[in-house]
């Protein structure tokens, strides 16, 4: 009977330390309702400018529907923090095979004619001087097989460049080519055509 | 102290939370899948949060990684070729298997259902035959996953996916490399490895919280808060109990505001509650359950990988306090849309904390007044308008008084009146145009509440009843045949399509039609507000809370309170960081 008479040491012991216990009960008690009244709560008159987060779905709805406006704000949102860039890439990486990975590319300007050409996996880059004049450029890709979902909502050339990730819808494809006319002066001009790029084509 | 320190308090003084797990919480109620709608169930993102603050997620954790060792699994042995990354991507965020039909779709698709013969050593299995697929009412409940590894199993009910999937997208924000690591860690391997990883994320989400919960400033709140109330909640606290703590405290950080001492005042009733009754019973119960076990056989090691009792019973009356207590008024915002963000604002306090605000009505219709009076004055110091540090202005600002409260409420009666004229007629007109019976209950149900109406409740149920008694079905013909021998029943017919033509909101337009289950629940919580509100209205007017004396008092107290708090700007304008305390 040694056992129960341990137990009733230990109960009434138990019982002393109950008001403390309670105590501490209530006070966790306490801080678990305040958490959760700002947590469930949609009562923001209490914060300051909170820094939005992005979503991993959101970068992915980014990534399978460039063309919308709210893919557009993710991309800027996506550029403003290297943690999203990296995510970006990864799920371009695991979204489509087609990519160019950072490379030495022959590039050349004559008489400031430019023109390019990049291999890629699945994919091959032009880019030459567009009829219409000196400031732009044709960016062209010929594939070698269109995936089903490029027939349908178009090519598009993702290019990560020193960080940052810029865009350039190439419309659908015809006879196994997409193109685009882009702007010399653009950021993601420049970013295309330099050899550290890497391109993803989606 | 500053002052001013106070009025840019931060959530971690208020709330214990950090502005980056808010910001995490707020984007996963914003997030939308591909059929553009929200990815996850607004109660799903309530209750990954209380098991978040209840520090109850060791189980979840380990479901969670059992999901995942299917999920590569199913990916290995596929033709897919995807690489096991692209699997988990593809699972979360491409098909997107937030819900138990594409969960059991997904499965059902990469592995074979399950039969009593050939039994491998690793399996995952759909759980039941794909007929019950086309049952609408069982496919929720009844298919699932059952995982095997050797002797070890383990099963997923569908019902589960949208909560695991939240988690994941919350996780993948906090674990920096997740999707590489689930493969490093659960790639080819065993039950142990699953332990392993799930151990592994309740240390990462342990780190994490540690930081953007921090208990430290609450815990100095329930302190205070506990040393003037002395745990008595029925004799001492009310009305004038908060208002007075609050003219005591207002200096102190995190306590220039009313509104805040309010909320903390629920707070500690809650938890009173919770602890002297449920809670506090079955923690003294378990203790002598476990204080024998411990007696009765050695103590063997603790395994880490469960929660502990504690947690789960916070977990569990933290349930309690979301589920059953408060009315989900927000879920009233969408799918219909029956009230709009600033009608939920406007009672959510109450709709969440009624039973402690009822005996505290006076202390609410000050918050509705007088708390966002004080909100408007530190908006207006932030941006250093002038206008603030007047005492006349103040007065200026308290243009509203409980009156004007007090028919808000009645506004938001008559609103949702309008709502469940509107729900009926959409009920008997296109939703369910073969059986009316619903939208026939729901205006027996209403009728009560309309002056016009209210003498014939009895008679409108006692001709529903008897048609049911006679084995009638209550029909299209039945209806049309009461309309026409009773002219109430017209009158509120009439009403109803009125009231359906003036309602544009989502749900409630032809575009928006949603299902009868939603239009059904919506009508309940409309009733179940309404009478909330009609118990407040009720209460203001038995004590004559409304009256311009009580508000004229009031007014002065607050305004005396503000001025002290505020009106010394001249000190303080060179220098927001100054750390003096501003002059009495």
């Amino acid at each position: 009977m040694k056992v129960t008479a341990t137990k009733v040491a230990m109960k009434t012991e138990n019982k002393v330390k109950n008001t403390q216990g309670n105590m501490d009960m209530t006070q966790r008690a306490f801080i678990i309702n305040k958490q959760l009244q700002r947590l469930l709560s949609l009562d923001d008159s209490d914060t300051n400018e909170v820094n939005s987060v992005l979503s991993m779905q959101a970068v992915v709805n980014a990534i399978v529907e460039p063309n919308s406006e709210r893919s557009k704000q993710t991309l800027r949102d996506v550029n403003t923090s290297l943690k999203y860039v990296k995510w970006y890439q990864q799920v371009l990486a695991s979204y489509t095979f087609m990519h160019s990975p950072a490379q030495a590319a022959a590039s050349s300007v004559k008489n400031n004619i430019f023109s390019l050409e990049r291999k890629g996996e699945g994919f091959t880059l032009k880019v030459t001087q567009a009829a219409q004049g000196q400031a732009n450029a044709n960016v062209i890709v010929s594939i070698i097989k269109v995936a089903p979902e490029q027939q349908e909502r178009g090519v598009f050339l993702h290019c990560l460049y020193q960080d940052q990730l810029y865009v350039i819808s190439l419309g659908v494809a015809l006879n196994n080519q997409a193109q685009a006319i882009v702007a010399r002066n653009n950021k993601a001009f420049s970013a295309i055509v330099t050899p550290e790029s890497h391109l993803y084509l989606s | 102290m500053n002052i001013y320190k106070g009025q840019v308090e931060t959530s971690i003084v208020s709330y214990g939370v950090s502005d980056g797990l808010i910001a995490e919480f707020d984007m996963l109620r914003e997030v939308i899948c591909s059929e553009g709608r929200h990815k996850y169930a607004a109660k799903t993102v309530d209750l990954l949060a209380q098991h978040i603050v209840c520090r109850h997620y060791g189980n979840l954790c380990y479901e969670f990684s059992h999901l995942n060792w299917a999920i590569i699994l199913a990916n290995t042995n596929s033709a897919s070729g995807n690489t096991i990354q692209t699997g988990l991507l593809n699972y979360y965020w491409i098909e997107q298997c937030q819900w138990p039909q594409h969960f059991n779709k997904y499965f059902s698709n990469l592995c074979t259902p399950a039969n009593g013969s050939g039994q491998q050593a690793i399996s995952v299995n759909i759980n039941s035959d794909l007929n019950q697929l086309k049952d609408a009412s069982k496919k929720d409940k009844a298919l699932g996953l059952s995982l095997r590894i050797y002797d070890h199993s383990f099963n997923i009910s569908a019902s589960r996916a949208n909560i695991l999937a939240c988690f994941m997208e919350w996780l993948i924000c906090i674990v920096p490399d997740l999707l590489a690591k689930m493969e490093a860690s659960l790639h080819g391997k065993g039950h142990n490895a699953i332990r392993d990883f799930s151990s592994f994320l309740q240390k990462q989400i342990y780190d994490y919280l540690s930081e953007h919960l921090p208990p430290a400033k609450l815990q100095q709140r329930f302190r205070l808060i506990h040393n003037w109330y002395n745990g008595d909640s029925a004799k001492l606290i009310n009305d004038d109990g908060v208002l007075r703590f609050w003219q005591q405290h207002s200096s102190l950080e995190g306590y220039g505001k009313y509104s805040s001492v309010v909320k903390d005042t629920l707070s500690y009733l809650t938890a009173l509650d919770t602890v002297n009754t449920s809670l506090g019973v079955k923690h003294a119960d378990n203790r002598d359950d476990s204080l024998e076990e411990a007696i009765l056989r050695d103590s063997e090691p603790k395994s880490e990988l469960y929660d502990d009792q504690e947690s789960i019973l916070h977990f569990e009356s933290a349930s309690q306090f979301c589920l059953q207590i408060s009315l989900p008024i927000t879920e009233l915002m969408e799918s219909p849309k029956a009230l709009n963000k600033q009608q939920v604002e406007f009672f959510e306090l109450y709709a969440q904390y009624s039973q402690y605000l009822l005996p505290l009505s006076r202390t609410w219709l000050r918050l509705q007044v007088f708390a966002k009076v004080q909100h408007q004055i530190i908006q207006m110091a932030r941006v250093k308008d002038s206008m603030a540090t007047s005492t006349q202005h103040y007065q200026h600002l308290c243009e509203y008084n409980y009156q004007h409260v007090k028919h808000q409420c009645v506004r938001l009666m008559a609103n949702n009146q309008q709502s469940l004229f509107a729900i009926s007629q959409l009920l008997s007109s296109v939703i369910q145009p073969s059986m009316p019976s619903h939208a026939c209950l729901v205006l027996v149900k209403l009728m009560p509440q309309l002056p016009s109406c209210e003498a014939h409740a009895k008679d409108f149920a006692a001709l529903i009843e008897n048609a049911i008694g006679e084995g009638k079905v209550i029909n299209k013909q039945l209806v049309a045949q009461w309309q026409l021998s009773y002219p109430y029943i017209n009158t509120l017919i009439k009403q109803s399509q009125l009231a359906l033509k003036q309602i544009n909101r989502q749900g409630f337009t032809p575009a928006t039609l949603l299902k009868s289950d939603d239009y059904l629940r919506c009508g309940e919580l409309l009733f179940d507000l309404n009478k909330l509100i009609k118990q407040l209205v009720k209460q203001i007017n038995k004590h004559v809370q409304d009256s311009q004396e009580n508000f004229d008092a009031d007014r002065l107290i607050f305004i005396s309170e503000f001025t002290t708090l505020y009106s010394k700007i001249p000190y303080e304008s060179d220098s927001d960081q100054s750390g003096d305390e501003n002059g009495e």
